[in-house]
């Protein structure tokens, strides 16, 4: 009987466990977790902090979770090393965890900001249920925030305190939000609806300091020298893989842990999968790494499989997105704003009038990305296209067309 | 009997998202729609408030048909619906656990009082058969996301989904998998290709099996 051995027990680490278990009645599963507590789902942070998501809609999985299941929870203990000659993780009591079979499932941290007064009273990250219930109980002393990072999660988090009542400011270091996934237009739009919502939005501001009084957040200054006045400070400046505590074990890290389609780490034994690894990006053509929580479960039911024996490859993924603030929605998905030449060319409708603003990146006779903003019901349609790498025939304005169906595409599909 | 798998000729067949053992369902044979949408105003009806077509037309929220005809590559008419996949990938995508499926009739629901309208299963559904629109059964009307249900309420009372019953011309049919794919008047059942998705989670539900 083979030992398991799971870090992280989020998205991926209990999705792979599931399948084990699916796999073998009897056996021995551990899953080590620095979060103590039933499992939840992270993306619904934002959603539970404004009040859309009731508290107890956030839990992933029913109560009495791990002894059903027949897991083994190590709760609260961190891995913080792991050692591939002696086939074990080390925990941060010194505890020696065996493994026959390990998966890395050790998801991702917000990237830090190194900036004075971080240590202060009322500053936060946005990643964790304790994050969110931290950020919770400040705001009964709130009336002024400050989100830095005009990505998803500082986006989502600003419209989550603004429904709260507080007023918020949003800090962005590039010239629009979601520089990530939109493009001038789309986030010229996004932009239009949260001030249209009463957030305030600063762009190309970099924060230089946050002031305190008695120990707690009073105020942010920026680069400019303009302090703007708070109680509270999120920040959401995107995430890095959690793979510090590997060091020294010889495993492959680039940006992420490097797979192969199996989700096989280059040491023996040891998979990954999760936010913590790099895997193939059907748009871009090269391993990347994708921070999606439905990646995050398929590629932890496929390495779980794998771990059992099974050899079922991971074909990758896009990174794609879903946003919505008041009636407006926006979908993105692949290489949505490509960079100048490279051979990508784009196909736009946009029509002030009706908010309606759809783009297609293609690349040669592939369509490559995608942005559909308030007319989103054929999204779905073009992400599989990319996602399955059709040829296209022609690739004209038809997609965008409002009449656009998936009949249309059958041809190709 | 000869199935075309072709890559070529493929529209709206629910047929190959059955996963084995008996099931019913609706089957669509694009070829007999004639675009007259009698099934888009039936699947409105069914799903307002009154039931009726003369006073549905004055409810607010207006009611809306979760079965589109539009016009396909071939400029033939084509009605578009949820497929009910097995596995489902809105289902995969939701965060807020909002859709189940209903093992009894096979389909796939969506439960308004949970959807937290993210849109994250517009992005997921390959076939684009979800939209956004305010629910009436909520008790604030919320917009949630709205999608074919199978008419699972008439099917549980034994009766035919409505946009089955509206349609006269055969292009939808509700029946046993299996015996609609022996009929030999519909010997050539143009198949449709299953998302790439689907096909992955079918392999690991086989392999879990
Ligand atoms: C606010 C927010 C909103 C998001 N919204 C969306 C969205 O709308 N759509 C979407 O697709 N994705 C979204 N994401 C991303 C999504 O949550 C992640 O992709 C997903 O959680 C990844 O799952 P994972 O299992 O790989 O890792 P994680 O969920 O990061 O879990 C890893 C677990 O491992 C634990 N851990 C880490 N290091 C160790 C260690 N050394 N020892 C023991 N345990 C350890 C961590 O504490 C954590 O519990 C969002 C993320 C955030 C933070
Ligand atoms: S919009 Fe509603 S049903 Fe769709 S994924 Fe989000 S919560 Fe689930």
């Amino acid at each position: 009987m083979k030992d398991y051995l799971v870090l992280g027990g989020s998205a991926a680490g209990l999705a792979a466990a599931e399948a084990i278990r699916r796999k073998s009645k009897d056996a021995k599963i551990a899953i080590v977790s620095d979060e103590p507590g039933r499992p939840y789902n992270r993306p619904l942070l934002s959603f539970a902090l404004g009040g859309t998501t009731p508290a107890d809609q956030l839990f992933a999985r029913p109560g009495q979770y791990y002894t059903s299941w027949g897991f083994d929870c190590l709760s609260g203990k961190r891995a913080e090393g792991l050692d591939p000659q002696k086939s074990h993780v080390v925990l941060d009591n010194g505890q020696k965890v065996d493994y026959d079979v390990l998966l890395v499932a050790t998801g991702s941290s917000p990237a830090p900001l190194d900036i004075p007064g971080m240590n202060l009273e009322g500053v936060f990250y946005f990643h964790t249920k304790k994050d969110m219930n931290d950020v919770n109980a400040c705001l009964k002393d709130t009336t002024q925030a400050v989100v830095i990072g005009g990505g998803l999660v500082g986006i989502r988090v600003a419209d989550a305190l603004q429904k709260r009542g507080v007023q918020v400011t949003v800090l962005i270091a590039s010239p629009f939000p979601l520089s990530q996934i939109a493009d001038e237009a789309s986030a010229v739009m996004v932009a239009d609806v949260l001030r249209a919502r009463g957030v305030h939005l600063v762009t190309r501001a970099s924060p230089v300091e946050i002031q305190g009084k008695n120990g707690s957040v009073a105020g942010m200054v920026l680069e400019n020298g303009e302090t703007i006045p708070c109680q509270l400070v999120v920040v959401g400046k995107g995430v890095v893989p959690n793979t510090r505590f590997l060091e020294g074990s010889g495993i492959q890290i680039r940006r992420g842990i490097r797979t192969s389609s199996q989700l096989r780490t280059n040491l023996p034994g040891v998979f990954a999968a999760g936010d913590v690894v790099e895997t193939l990006d059907l748009a871009k053509g090269y391993p990347d790494l994708h921070a999606l929580w439905p990646a995050a479960v398929e590629q932890g039911r496929i390495a779980g499989c794998n771990m059992s024996g099974e050899t079922i490859a991971y074909h990758g993924t896009i990174s794609c997105n879903a946003i919505r603030i008041g009636e407006f929605h926006m979908v993105s998905g692949g290489i949505s704003n490509p960079p100048e030449g490279n051979g990508y060319q784009s196909i736009v409708c946009h029509s002030p009038k009706r908010r309606i603003y759809k783009k297609i990146v293609t690349k040669g006779d592939r369509i490559v990305g995608m942005i559909f903003v308030n007319d989103i019901a054929s999204a779905g349609v073009i992400i599989r296209l990319i996602k399955q790498k059709r040829r296209l025939s022609s690739v004209d304005a038809d997609l965008l067309a409002p009449r656009f169906n998936v009949g249309q595409i059958s041809l190709v599909l | 009997m000869r199935i075309f798998s072709l890559r070529g000729s493929m529209l709206g067949r629910s047929v190959l998202y059955y996963k084995g053992g008996t099931m019913k369902t609706v089957i669509v044979h694009p070829e007999k729609c004639i675009g007259c949408k009698h099934c888009m105003i039936a699947c409105s009806i069914e799903h307002s408030q009154t039931k009726d077509l003369f006073s549905a037309i004055s409810e607010r929220p207006l009611p809306q048909p979760r079965i589109f005809v539009d016009i396909a590559h071939n400029l033939a008419s084509f009605p578009n619906r949820c497929r009910h996949c097995s596995p489902a990938p809105c289902l995969e995508a939701c965060p807020s656990g909002a859709i189940h499926r209903d093992e009894e009739v096979e389909s796939i629901l969506i439960d308004g009082s949970r959807c937290i309208n993210c849109a994250m299963c517009a992005m997921a559904c390959p076939f684009g058969v979800i939209r956004y629109w305010p629910d009436w059964r909520l008790p604030s009307c919320n917009e949630v996301a709205l999608k074919c249900d199978n008419c699972v309420e008439r099917l549980k009372a034994g009766s035919l989904p409505a946009c089955v019953e509206a349609c006269k011309t055969g292009a939808l049919v509700y029946g046993e998998v299996n015996d609609i794919i022996r009929e030999r008047h519909l010997v050539a059942i143009r198949q449709e290709r299953i998302p790439d998705e689907v096909q992955l989670w079918r392999s690991v539900n086989a392999a879990l099996a």
